[in-house]
């Protein structure tokens, strides 16, 4: 029998197809991988040659302070991001036709605005004397703490994420077998049983790549700090750009942003196998 | 009958009341500006009857469109160039499945996953090395290079959806390749291609770190110049900006779900 290997046809023949599979990735590699290294490089010579930079951000209580902030506003944000996600997912994926219509509206408009944007209907609603304020003084709440501090920043950054932990989750769910909820429901196990027991564990894969990405999400966050903490909730990303821009500290912001990315990969690395960054996209 | 049975599984006592709260949690903040914006008074909390007079100062304003124009050329340029290299790069990552499609794959995501604050210093850093100076140009070149890989997933997707026995029958049919590709293939990408596009321009026109930082002086967009609104002061100016952002997404988004909802279908 003749195996017919599905061939796509494409107009630069054989050789062409392997020079185009490598053309894009060889650039694209090149255009990450120069840029980082010119920062690494700039990491261990500014000031001067050494690796003072890195002394200094391991030993300063400045940075110290500064890394366990960012990991207890994205540990917090990624714990909150990630039932709301697991709500919103369940109702798109098993609710009614009209149900699942709403919320999945609620989803990609969101998605599509502009995270300058959605931190400043934060800063509106958060601030002193704004909107939030303004609705707990109406039930008798006064002088409750808000503004610029770490929980309207972990707010923001809340907002921001859960719309892409939606979609790991969610097609992780769409994947469950309904006839497995049904077995499970007709030998007796009741509902909430059926989706503790079963629903839940099957949709595990998707939460812990939506664990992954959110919080991988969060230790990049720069914009939503910014304007929520206003200067007081300075996160690893904002102190990048501090050191770089503000300070002219170049040696000090790359040894930084070195630290981020190494962190992120190692994140990365480990999450590898339960992970997919394709569950991004797919609806 | 069984559908009766799933409905079970939707009716958990409290949970749909929680699921609206998070619908609302996610609208909030949009829609507190979208009504601040037709505020007639200078504050963005304070009510003080309707009005369009902070579209008027929008429209009125030559700085706001000079920045949105920049934008908006930017993207399209930016989106456009990443959507034919993304094309190249999915086609041949799905034919070359066993040739390291897999390795070309993970190279051309891994960029979503870096944090913007280091890939926007290590551009800079480069631009400065290369001794590019920086303005519109070095913007262009950022935004290409970050939105391939936003542009080749969905092309990607879609490929990988298609019919692959299609361009085959085409040349069994004696359609040279060129032809085959430019008359059967492309025709069938247009939904991949369009939503590739679409999220390509969307990011490029959102992006703020990566753009504040190899802007330079002069060159600016609209999100540069709205942080510089934001920094000045807060007025509802900047919510009838965000709005009128706000309705040039929901139609994009519309346009690409009807396109989903078309490509479907087929």
């Amino acid at each position: 029998m003749i195996e017919r290997r599905f061939q796509l046809r494409w107009p630069l023949g054989a050789s062409g197809s392997l020079l185009m599979l490598w053309a894009l990735p060889v650039i694209l590699l090149l255009a990450y991988v120069l840029p980082f290294a010119g920062v690494t490089l700039w990491s261990v010579t500014r000031p001067e040659p050494g690796f003072e930079n890195y002394v200094r951000i391991v030993t300063g209580a400045d940075f110290q302070a500064i890394f366990v902030r960012t990991a207890w506003v994205c540990l917090l944000s990624t714990a909150i991001t990630i039932p709301i996600a697991y709500l919103l997912a369940y109702y798109w994926v098993m609710g009614s036709a009209r149900r699942s219509r709403l919320i999945e509206i609620c989803i990609f408009i969101p998605f599509w605005i502009s995270v300058l944007v959605r931190a400043f209907g934060w800063v509106v609603i958060l601030r002193n004397n704004g909107l939030a304020s303004d609705v707990a003084a109406a039930f008798g709440l006064n002088g409750l703490s808000t503004g610029r501090n770490v929980w309207s920043v972990i707010t923001g950054m809340v907002h921001f994420m859960v719309p892409f932990a939606i979609l790991p989750m969610a097609s992780v769910m769409r994947k469950i077998d309904s006839r497995v909820l049904l077995a499970a429901l007709g030998l007796g196990c009741r509902p909430l049983g059926v989706f503790w027991r079963v629903y839940l564990p099957m949709s595990l894969p998707g939460v812990f790549s939506a664990l992954a990405m959110t919080f991988i999400f969060s230790l990049g966050f720069f914009v939503t700090p910014m304007i929520l903490g206003g200067g007081r909730v300075v996160l690893t990303a904002e102190s990048v750009f501090v050191q770089m821009f503000q300070t002219a500290n170049w040696g000090l912001g790359a040894a930084l942003g070195v630290v981020l990315l190494v962190v992120v990969f190692a994140i990365l690395w480990l999450s590898q196998r339960v992970m997919r960054i394709e569950q991004l996209m797919s609806r | 009958m069984s559908t009766a049975r799933l409905r079970d599984l939707r009716v958990f006592p409290g949970f749909g009341l929680l699921s609206v709260g998070c619908v609302v949690f996610l609208y909030a903040p949009i829609v507190v500006l979208a009504i601040y914006s037709f505020n007639d008074g200078r504050s963005v909390t304070r009510w003080a009857g309707f009005s369009l007079r902070w579209y008027q100062t929008v429209f009125a304003n030559q700085n706001i469109q000079t920045a949105a124009m920049n934008s908006v050329v930017i993207a399209v340029i930016a989106a456009s160039v990443a959507t034919v290299f993304a094309l190249g790069a999915a086609i041949a990552t799905v034919n070359g499945k066993k040739g390291g499609g897999e390795g070309a794959y993970v190279v051309l995501t891994f960029p979503l996953m870096v944090p913007e604050i280091v890939t926007a210093v290590a551009s800079l850093v480069f631009f400065v090395a290369v001794g590019i100076s920086l303005g519109f140009a070095t913007i262009l070149i950022a935004h290409i290079v970050f939105c391939i890989p936003f542009a080749y997933l969905p092309i990607k997707a879609r490929l990988e959806s298609m019919d692959a026995t299609l361009p085959s029958a085409a040349a069994d049919l004696y359609a040279s390749p060129a032809k085959g590709f430019l008359r059967i293939t492309l025709p069938l990408l247009v939904p991949g291609l369009v939503s590739g596009w679409l999220l390509a321009f969307i990011i490029s026109l959102d992006d703020f770190i990566i753009t504040a930082l190899v802007a330079g002086p002069g060159a600016t967009t609209l999100p540069l110049h709205i942080y510089g609104m934001l920094r000045l002061g807060m007025t509802p100016e900047v919510n009838a900006i965000s709005t009128l952002m706000l309705a040039a997404s929901t139609v994009l988004v519309l346009i690409s779900g009807l396109l989903g909802q078309a490509g479907r279908k087929h």
